[in-house]
């Protein structure tokens, strides 16, 4: 992402109104001692634009932990900071998650929330838990963090949110006395998004990386009586992953519309070898095959809404009109 | 002639170019080596390719193409006909810059969805964009299609207005969603893209001035410079050294059409209607409809919105492997409660038990017979065959695939509490809900879902069957007049079935008191759909009387409510019963043809004049759709050397091309029948026609005319109405087809050698002649037949469409088991073709001059003048532009070629090839063009010019399964040698007069390797020189046989007076 982030004074959401503030948005103004931050090309940012953020259950209820200590101005300095970009960096760890912030000094401020990985004999009566149930994985998996899972570790004596900010270490490097300041909260909430973009990360943080939670719970259901556990099955699943400390995020499929995802894979035919069947089908067009009566809003059933920041349900009825003209077409 | 060729630009739209055959093949020679780029010698200018193209809108440009060239000129592309010398020398690829009409997609999908009515010729290459933008309209039609935001501007869009601010410009576009099959055909579009199509050469420097190139960062980045009007952007996606390549190209030609067709369904739609008209998600909305694609928004809101949408698009496709879900019902001894058995006292009607089971597994997406059941998931992973190197963690893989499964059917969450789940139970209830709700959305979902067969099929189904009583007495059959008619009434009354058991008013009634939705009847399962049981018992209270055609337009019904029961059958009481049942052909006693007619018929001919008989007997029409080959014509003659005297003349109505075979066939069989031709100018009007019909059995004429005389035929009471080669009215709405239809008959016959059946249109308008109103209005049969069978392959309505026309239809093939024995191993044909008015004029023209320079010659002058005198009339009984060597056009000059056109389409039709002999080379090469334009495939044409190696790869391609249906050979080039035993029709288009030679030729295909039958055709102009030679060989009439039958130089021997009498043109010659 190479746009040029242009930082807003108030991003409240009102609109484009467009125009830029009276410092010209360039770092450094009259009120840079004030905290205005400096502009920052290519930082993480927050892909909500307006209102909360974070989107599945798991995310508001980890914010909620830290919206019901923190609140003020610092908060939706912190916000708007995530909406900004000024995040260059967030990195997750067991008990550890580290960013680097860039405020209104020239060096970027380090941010580190810590908080306390549960022992390896708790994760391991929880995977025990998990692999008992497929539901688990194949909910996380598929993006979700099931509220079962939040029972079970409730059940083991170990709950997965943070009950108070007294269980988080904050550090900031910035001279802000106030905890969380904005950086941290900006840090919060983009934690929050990359929960809800990949449900591993929480638990990453907590503890056990994607990779080797799955290691183990694959090793779990061979153990549970299915077969005997098979070196062979598991060595090369664990080498051609990412190292376990770093949490891989599953790698992204292509976008699914546009007709170059199945037609990108075809062999490039030179133009010189056809030239005996230069007008003609190099093979002929076989008969088409025919299609699944379906209407045309089926598709927009098994997508479902959008994300709120776009509109959410809303957006969803907008295009229920354009699909519902396709059908009658 | 001018044959318009596409060029797909990517990221730009469509370029049209066109050859031009009046322009010299030849381009100027010039010393030295060959530029870089030349101009094209033949291709059309801008004003030509405007006037053939229309008025969508285009911009003028040229193209620097690539194109196979040989010795210093392009090729032409085999549907450019022309007489050219053949040139020799090796093939290769230079640059030709020809003018080109560029189309943006809007205007590009405007004009590809209107080629046909063209007036050019169009290129293989356009006529596959064609179907690409049919495609388009298609997924668009069905909803595959997903609105995205993109930084590609397109090409459409025009100097963008100034961007406001920090807003930078984005554009929206509908892209295709492709999955299953979609997927599948869209590779398959990829894969027979015609090269030439992508022969624009993408380095162009000349046409880059004029053309595009906008850097993709100074488009998105800075404001106000997008690209010129044209185009854009894209040249790099998948661009190699030369070009796209056909995926790239596909891609971005189905992308961009897509875009278009969607926003021509959605031109009256504003999706931003009702909200605020700001921020970057309304912008979008509105740039998805209409055709400014353009908007802007802050670029944090833009991103946003490409986030969102790709986050929330990411799972509509799939990975590549899908888990699957196989649907098992029960074991047959673990349903251990008493069946229900129908008809049964309903107090043992009992629910029945039983655990039903989905079973999952993993299958490839691409290929869905790679499948691995999810307990070999499990248990050995690293065994997974044939997936493995689609995926490294098969376990994970299921894992997520069910955890999205069961988003879309909470139920399947149920089987997922055990650690390595391979299935979940359901009860009887829950198996009818995955039936109905769960397996759709799964399947449309993208997941791989495998029912049991029963399922929606119409005997798991409750279904109503109607039973008639003809009100006349049980007709024995007779041919007389008087029949049934569509009209006659007849009793009926409904009985409720499933599958094949009768079901009475109790045992429905009890069977809706179980509220069960699935019943295991007689060892099979059934569905209870309580809507259509309560259905089922309000028919079974009704009963009345209809008309004959109501009742078989019941059977048709149905498919529109989903709660009405199907009908299931339609039955009937004697000849109707025998009708409805689609038996009649076999169960009549085949007839003897009548007195009148002098021919034998052979037993399947028998049959099929009872059938005629038989449908005319009811007041109903039929199509006769036999083979080509099985002798159509003669069991029509059959019939109507059966009709009495008093019955009124019958008017037969076939292609131009069809008259002169009628003529004599009417001749020679029935020779008995008072025969009248109202064709040509100068045929009768007024009160001389009305006494030419009255005085006539048989009275022939064209399509062509019957459109014209359409009032004048319409006012004689025909006695019946027969058409030849019945697809010339396959296009309903032409005014030959309403012409036609509109001739009041007692009866209708509808004669045709393809197979309707498949062609659901043009089984409905010719139909729709022979049983005027049985299959509905046009609208109606296209929507609740033609869609669902040919877009969607339903079999159910397609079995049923089957049915109802069934009866209606004869169409026996070659290969029956009840024909087959029937025919001789090889079928030897004469056929007549006429001459049209230019060819005779021509033919006579040739006849006075030579036959007076014949008469002041001698010796081996007059001997040479003789034979050229033969070669230059058989010419013209070929083509006139075979004589005139003019380049001129060929459709509609000679009968010959129009015979041929009508054969080779049922040739092709049948799936079958043919090889056409002709003696001119240069005649072949006109076939070939001619064909290979006509009927879009490639014509393979094997002439003395042709090297060895290229011969053998041409008879190794014809003879491959896969290859090329038609081969034109040159008798002297292809008469001997090789092996064509993949052809099983032989046409030899004109003739040598040496029965030897052509049996040879004939000999290519039937030879050792032949299984089938095959079908040789002569073709003889009638009245001409052709056709008398071929009756002095047969006849072996006036001169030895030996002498005949050796070639043309016994032509040379004949007096003048005799020449005078062989090459004079007869009476009859040309029906025009």
């Amino acid at each position: 992402m190479t746009r040029p982030a242009v930082p807003r004074p108030d991003d409240d959401g009102s609109g484009p109104d467009g125009a830029p503030g009276p410092d010209g948005g360039a770092a450094g103004g009259r009120f840079a001692d004030f905290g205005r931050p400096r502009r920052v090309d290519g930082g993480l940012k927050a892909r909500s634009t307006r209102g909360a953020i974070g989107v599945s259950w798991w995310s508001r209820r980890f914010l909620e932990v830290l919206e019901s200590f923190a609140l003020g101005t610092r908060l939706t300095r912190g916000r708007s900071y995530a909406r900004r970009g000024q995040v260059l960096r967030l990195d997750v760890k067991p008990g550890r998650v580290e960013a680097t912030v860039q405020g209104s000094r020239a060096e970027p401020y380090r941010v580190d929330i810590a908080l306390a990985p549960f022992p390896p004999a708790l994760w391991e009566r929880v995977e025990r838990e998990l692999a008992g149930q497929a539901f688990f994985s194949a909910r996380l998996l598929a993006g979700d963090l099931p509220a079962e899972l939040e029972e079970v570790f409730a059940e083991a004596g170990a709950p997965l949110f943070p009950a108070g900010v007294a269980e988080l270490t904050q550090r900031c490097s910035c001279p802000d006395f106030a905890v969380p300041c904005k950086h941290l909260a900006a840090t919060f909430y983009l934690l929050a998004e990359a929960f809800d973009a990949d449900p591993f990360q929480l638990l990453h943080w907590r503890g056990r990386s994607r990779a080797e939670l799955l290691d183990r719970l694959r090793a779990l259901r061979a153990g549970a009586g299915v077969t005997p556990p098979s070196t062979a099955d598991a060595v090369p699943e664990a080498s051609g992953r990412a190292p376990a400390d770093k949490a891989a995020p599953p790698a992204q499929p292509p976008p699914a519309a546009g007709a170059a995802r199945v037609l990108a894979d075809l062999p490039a035919a030179a133009l010189d070898e056809a030239v005996d069947r230069f007008w003609l089908p190099p093979v002929p067009l076989p008969d088409r095959p025919p299609t699944l009566a379906t209407g045309a809003e089926l598709l927009l059933r098994q997508l479902g809404a959008p994300a709120p920041a776009i509109g959410g349900p809303g957006l969803l009825e907008r295009l229920r009109r354009a699909y519902r003209t396709f059908d009658g077409s | 002639m001018l044959v318009i060729h596409g060029l797909w630009l990517v990221g730009a739209g469509l370029a049209v170019w066109a050859e031009d055959s009046s322009l010299p093949a030849r381009a100027p020679r010039r010393p030295g080596r060959a530029p870089r780029e030349r101009p094209h010698p033949y291709a059309a200018d801008h004003a030509t390719l405007a006037a053939v193209l229309g008025d969508v809108p285009a911009e003028a440009g040229s193209a620097l193409l690539t194109l196979p060239t040989r010795a210093g000129s392009p090729l032409d592309s085999p549907e450019l006909v022309r007489v050219a010398e053949p040139v020799r020398g090796p093939v290769t690829l230079a640059g030709w810059r020809v003018p080109v009409l560029r189309y943006a997609p809007d205007d590009a999908l405007t004009l590809l969805r209107a080629l046909g009515t063209c007036a050019a010729v169009p290129g293989a290459t356009l006529r596959h964009l064609a179907g690409l933008a049919d495609f388009a309209v298609d997924l668009v039609a069905r909803g595959r299609l997903l609105p995205v935001l993109t930084d590609q501007p397109h090409p459409a869009t025009g100097q963008p207005d100034g961007v406001a601010g920090d807003h930078v410009r984005a554009w929206a576009a509908w892209r295709p969603l492709l999955t299953g099959a979609d997927a599948g055909w869209a590779r398959s579009l990829a894969l027979a893209l015609p090269p030439a199509a992508r022969a624009a050469t993408s380095a162009d420097p000349a046409g880059a001035a004029d053309r595009f190139v906008a850097d993709r960062g100074v488009a998105a980045g800075r404001a106000g410079v997008a690209g010129r009007a044209g185009v854009a952007g894209r040249a790099g996606v998948g661009a190699g050294p030369g070009g796209p390549g056909p995926g790239a190209l596909v891609a971005d030609a189905l992308d961009a059409l897509t875009d278009a067709a969607a926003r021509v369904v959605l031109s009256d739609t504003d999706l931003a209607r009702g909200g605020r008209r700001i921020g970057a998600v309304a912008g979008w909305l509105t740039a998805l409809t209409g055709t400014d694609r353009a908007f802007t928004a802050e670029p944090d809101a833009l991103a946003t919105l490409r986030a969102e949408l790709d986050a929330w698009q990411r799972d509509a496709a799939g990975g590549a492997v899908r888990a699957s879900f196989r649907l098992v019902e029960p074991a047959e001894d673990e349903v251990v409660d008493p069946l229900v058995v129908v008809p049964a006292d309903p107090a043992t009607v009992v629910r029945p038990a039983g655990r039903w089971r989905i079973e999952f597994g993993l299958q490839a997406a691409d290929e869905p017979g790679l499948h691995v059941d999810a307990g070999q998931v499990w248990r050995a992973p690293e065994t997974v065959p044939g997936l493995v190197g689609r995926l490294d963690s098969p376990q994970e893989t299921l894992l997520a695939e069910l955890g999205r499964a069961g988003r879309l059917w909470p139920e399947l969450d149920d089987a997922l509490r055990t650690p390595a789940p391979e299935g979940l139970e359901l009860d009887v209830e829950g198996a009818h809900r995955f039936l109905r709700d769960g397996a759709p959305v799964l399947h449309a979902a993208g997941f791989g879902v495998l029912l049991p067969s029963w399922w929606r099929r119409p005997s798991a189904r409750l279904g109503a069957r109607l039973q008639a009583r003809s009100r006349t007495a049980p007709g024995t059959v007779t041919t007389s007049s008087g029949g049934l008619g569509l009209n006659a009434l007849v009793d009926y009354r409904w009985e409720v079935a499933l599958g094949d058991e009768t079901i009475g008013e109790d045992e429905l009634a009890a069977l809706a008191e179980l509220k069960t939705p699935l019943v295991r009847l007689r060892g099979r399962w059934v569905e209870l759909d309580p809507q259509r049981l309560a259905a089922g018992l309000r028919l079974l209270r009704s009963s009345g009387e209809l008309t004959v055609a109501d009742l078989l337009r019941m059977g048709l019904a149905g498919a529109e409510q989903p709660d009405a029961l199907p009908v299931l059958e339609v039955t009937a009481d004697g000849p109707l019963g025998d009708l409805l049942a689609g038996q009649a052909e076999r169960r009549l006693t085949p007839l003897d043809p009548p007195p009148g007619f002098t021919g034998t018929l052979r037993p399947y001919q028998r049959r099929g004049l009872a059938w005629l008989a038989f449908l005319q007997s009811l007041g109903l029409g039929g199509v006769l759709a036999d083979d080509m080959g099985l002798g159509k014509t003669v069991q029509l003659l059959a019939l109507l050397a059966g009709d009495p005297p008093e019955a009124g003349p019958t008017l037969l109505v076939c292609p131009m091309s069809l008259v002169g075979n009628w003529q004599r066939e009417a001749a020679k069989f029935t020779p008995g029948l008072r025969v009248h031709v109202h064709h040509g100018a100068e045929r009768a009007r007024g009160a001389e026609f009305t006494e030419a019909v009255h005085a006539a059995d048989l009275v022939l004429t064209t399509y062509s005319v019957a459109a014209r005389d359409a009032v004048e035929l319409a006012s004689v009471g025909w006695h019946r109405v027969v058409v030849d080669e019945a697809q010339a009215i396959k296009n309903a709405s032409t005014r030959q087809a309403e012409a036609v239809r509109a001739l009041p008959a007692r009866h209708r016959v509808a004669v045709t050698g393809t197979p309707v059946e498949n062609r659901l249109a043009d089984l409905w308008s010719i139909m729709q002649f022979a049983n005027p109103g049985l299959l509905g209005p046009a609208s109606s049969f296209r929507q609740s037949y033609a869609v669902p069978i040919e877009r969607h392959g339903d079999a159910e309505v397609a079995a049923r469409l089957r049915r109802m026309t069934g009866p209606f239809v004869l169409r026996r093939l070659k290969t029956d088991s009840s024909i087959i024995s029937d025919l001789p191993e090889k079928l030897e044909m004469e056929v007549l073709c006429n001459l049209t008015a230019e060819q005779a004029s021509l033919y006579r023209a040739i006849v006075d001059d030579m036959l007076a320079k014949i008469e002041s010659s001698d010796g081996m002058e007059r001997r040479g003048l003789v034979l050229a005198t033969m070669t230059r009339l058989k010419q013209v009984c070929n083509h006139p532009a075979q004589l005139l060597r003019d380049g001129s056009a060929l459709p509609g000059r000679s009968g010959k070629l129009e015979r041929l056109e009508e054969i080779v389409d049922e040739v092709l039709a049948a799936g079958e090839k043919a090889l056409l002999f002709t003696q001119y080379a240069e005649f072949g090469g006109m076939l070939r063009g001619h064909l290979s334009a006509r009927f879009g495939r490639e014509v393979l044409f094997l002439h003395g010019g042709v090297g060895k190696a290229d011969r053998d790869a041409m008879v190794t391609r014809f003879q491959s399964p896969d290859g090329p249906a038609l081969f034109v050979l040159s008798l002297k080039a292809g008469g001997t040698g090789l092996t064509l035993t993949a052809a099983n029709h032989v046409v030899h288009v004109d003739r040598w007069w040496n029965p030897a030679v052509e049996d040879q030729a004939t000999d290519r295909a039937f030879r050792i390797g032949q299984r089938r039958r095959v079908q040789v055709r002569k073709f003889v102009c009638a009245g001409t020189v052709e056709e008398k030679v071929a009756a002095m060989i047969s006849e072996k009439r006036g001169l030895a046989a030996s002498v005949v039958g050796s070639g043309e130089q016994w032509v040379t021997e004949l007096s003048t007076a005799q020449l005078r009498e062989l090459f004079a043109l007869e009476a009859g010659a040309v029906v025009e």
